[in-house]
């Protein structure tokens, strides 16, 4: 369970307020351009520091660890991969930050590119593979990591319509027997319609919810003037 | 945070091994400064050929780099390209390659003297702006021309529609960047000409023709007045710091931003077609001549040179790798901006002056010939750091911007961060700084002077010593091979930061 406790971000005339608890499960977060989603998310990976308030995970103070050290693996709009770097390679940095990918830490990458469905291109660059195939590649690399709660900041929102909703789906897949935390950040209430079982509506300078998906997206409800 | 602790140490480290000579320059010149009329016309004789170089550089830059912008053909790309090759080529070898033109002998006397007129002198005052406009205006070319380039290719399309006159022309398109880049280029060519040692030492000299960086040599060396060349030492900082200051001031070139889209047919009359080409077949004549003449003269020699000029080869290889090796280190850990503020210092303190603190500071504690491998190296080093960081701190910052949120999610921090990401990413800057740190080392006749001797020589010396000696041939052909080594050693760590 993830704790906001009073959060207030601030970032020079920007601020973002959030005092919430956000439960297990697939959360879509949902909200305008603009609006505070990412910085939400980054408070949560680290990326970004809050000014007051505590975020706690399963009741531990998490917020003045670095990004390392907290439970959550991301996957962000771009650069989540290095381009230099095969997959093997890429893959290998969440393996132990061996000087050079072992053996067992290539048995273990493959297996797990296996699952995303791309286990034939393991010691390809990144430069040699489509989107849809660099975004299943840094899935992979959230799943090695084996963190409970994972972010995706808008990863495939670069993808087309169909391999959107099919690498939504291969997220959800992945982890939904696992216990882990999904939290998604989309434009689109379809995606939240699609697997989600809560949504967070980050408008007016504030990280509202969560709410049931359903509820989020009646007519009436909380995302009104968005939808 | 890691990185700023590198950088911090790696600036402490420089600032003393910047400021350790300078205190032993002021040590040593008895905190007093009796400078004499000779000085003062060293000072003034700097200044004036600084001014004289950096104004015709200049000057002479914008219409080959205007004819450059607007004319199209074949090999274009190799002549931009090869407006880089003065910066790397040793100064002693261009000199020589100049005086094979320009000389008493050379091709242009040999033409004027058929015609009946006058020969050209080229020692002297002339000769020593001839041979700093030689290595000046090609950078004053490239600067204007990458200002010109970055005119939107819209404010062309408009031009053309409205069928300015040339002078129209000029003064809506091509007066706004010249304004913005000249006075820049001009700054810097002063600051670079200020330090001239090498050219002074080979082309000036004399009452009329002594910068304050051979004053400096002339005292150390022949008159061992070491007090006196401190003093000047201590001059020459003073006038070098003080201009890099008084340049900040001065506009710094703009990116004017727009679409870009060129335009191909931009009209010009035959007239200035032709004019253009002119332009740009003297240009290339200018500087191309002296570099043939040496490969064409110096190649019939360079199978029988004494073994002596080998081991000066050898020599200069073995400090050039040493030197851009440390060059290319402290570059790696000064690429933000307080590390290119303390990295930059160097400008300031030219090879001679280093050279000559280092040496009174050694002076103290033993025999400084001893270390002179080492000191020459080190000097080296600083003075090519400058340049070193403009080239690794853009690409360095681009990845600490563009992969920093990555590294910090999956933990890969410091030698980790380095062997993955750092190095890999940075290798096609690395090889060219490492090539450039080698390749100006390896022409450096600025430390070796002082620490070097009959015995312990670099091939710059060595070519000095043959000069001096009257044997041309040899030195000719020992400056092919030091070309040679320069263009191949940027050549070859180029190569390796590209395919590594």
């Amino acid at each position: 369970m993830i704790r906001f406790d009073d959060v207030i971000i601030k970032i020079g005339d920007f601020q973002l307020n959030a005092n919430m608890t956000i439960p297990k499960g697939f959360i879509a977060v949902i909200g305008q351009s603009g609006a505070g989603k990412s910085t939400l998310l980054s408070s949560l990976s680290g990326h970004q520091d809050i000014d007051s308030g505590k975020i706690l995970i399963n009741d531990t103070r998490i917020d003045q660890l670095p990004p390392n050290q907290r439970p959550c693996s991301v996957i962000f709009q771009e650069f989540n991969l290095f381009p230099h770097l095969s997959i093997a390679q890429n893959l290998n940095l969440v393996c132990g930050n061996h000087f050079f990918v072992s053996e067992g830490a290539r048995k273990k990458i493959q297996e797990v590119l296996e699952k995303v469905g791309i286990g034939e291109l393991i010691d390809r660059l990144p430069s040699q593979m489509s989107g849809g195939q660099q975004s299943r590649a840094a899935l992979a690399r959230v799943l090695l990591q084996k963190n409970p709660i994972l972010l995706l900041d808008e990863p495939f929102s670069a993808l087309g319509p169909n391999q959107k909703s099919e690498l939504i789906e291969l997220v959800y897949s992945l982890t939904k027997d696992q216990g882990v935390t999904v939290l998604l950040i989309t434009h689109d209430p379809k995606d939240a319609e699609q697997v989600a079982d809560h949504c967070i509506v980050v408008k007016d300078k504030e990280a509202l919810g969560p709410f049931e998906t359903l509820e989020a997206l009646r007519e009436d409800g909380p995302l009104t003037g968005y939808l | 945070m890691a990185h700023r602790t590198v950088t911090v140490i790696s600036c402490l480290f420089l600032v003393g091994l910047l400021l350790g000579p300078l205190m032993f320059l002021i040590h040593f010149s008895g905190l007093s400064m009796s400078l004499t009329s000779s000085d003062m016309a060293a000072i003034e004789f700097t200044f004036i050929q600084a001014a004289y170089s950096a104004t015709l550089s200049t000057v002479l830059a914008i219409p080959v780099a205007k004819a450059l912008q607007r004319q199209k053909f074949w090999g274009k790309q190799f002549v931009v390209l090869f407006l880089g090759a003065p910066f790397i080529l040793p100064v002693i070898v261009a000199v020589l390659g100049l005086i094979l033109v320009f000389g008493n002998n050379g091709l242009i006397n040999n033409f004027l003297g058929f015609f009946g007129f006058d020969p050209l002198k080229i020692y002297g005052f002339w000769g020593v702006i001839l041979a700093h406009v030689f290595f000046n205006l090609p950078l004053a070319i490239r600067i204007i021309l990458q200002g010109l380039n970055d005119v939107p290719g819209e404010k062309y399309r408009l031009i053309l529609s409205l069928k300015l006159s040339f002078t129209q022309k000029f003064f809506v398109l091509d007066w706004p960047v010249l304004k913005k880049v000249c006075p820049s280029i001009w700054a810097v060519i002063f600051a670079i000409c200020l330090s001239s040692f090498a050219v002074a030492l080979t082309l000036g000299g004399g009452p009329k023709a002594t910068t304050v960086e051979l004053a400096i040599y002339q005292s150390f060396f022949y008159d061992l007045d070491f007090a006196k060349a401190a003093q000047l030492a201590l001059v020459q900082v003073f006038l070098v710091f003080s201009v890099v200051v008084a340049s900040q001031f001065i506009i710094r070139p703009e990116t004017v931003l727009g679409l870009n889209i060129k335009t191909s047919n931009y009209s010009h009359s035959s007239f200035e077609k032709a004019l253009d080409f002119l332009i740009i077949i003297v240009t290339l004549f200018f500087i191309l001549t002296p570099i043939l003449a040496i490969f064409l003269f110096g190649f019939a020699g360079i199978f029988s040179l004494p073994t002596a000029v080998f081991k000066a080869a050898s020599l200069s290889v073995q400090i050039a790798i040493l030197s851009s090796l440390m060059s290319v280190f402290f570059g790696l850990c000064l690429t933000t901006k307080i590390g290119e503020v303390v990295g930059s210092l160097g400008i300031a303190v030219s090879p001679i002056v280093m050279g000559a603190g280092t040496f009174l500071m050694l002076k103290n504690f033993g025999n400084p010939y001893l270390l002179a491998i080492p000191v020459t190296a080190i000097v080296n080093a600083l003075i090519s750091l400058p340049f070193v960081i403009r080239i690794l701190k853009p690409p360095a910052e681009e990845i600490r911007i563009e992969f920093n949120n990555l590294s910090r999610a999956i933990g890969l921090t410091g030698i980790y961060w380095i062997w993955w990401v750092y190095l890999p990413m940075l290798k096609r800057p690395i090889g060219f700084s490492l090539g450039l740190a080698a390749a100006l080392s390896m022409g450096d006749l600025g430390v070796i002077v002082l620490f070097g001797s009959g015995e312990i020589a670099t091939l710059p010396l060595k070519i000095y010593q043959l000069m001096g000696a009257y044997r041309l041939d040899e030195a000719l052909a020992s400056a092919l091979l030091l070309s040679l080594l320069a263009f191949g050693s940027f050549a070859v760590f180029d190569r390796i930061g590209r395919f590594l």
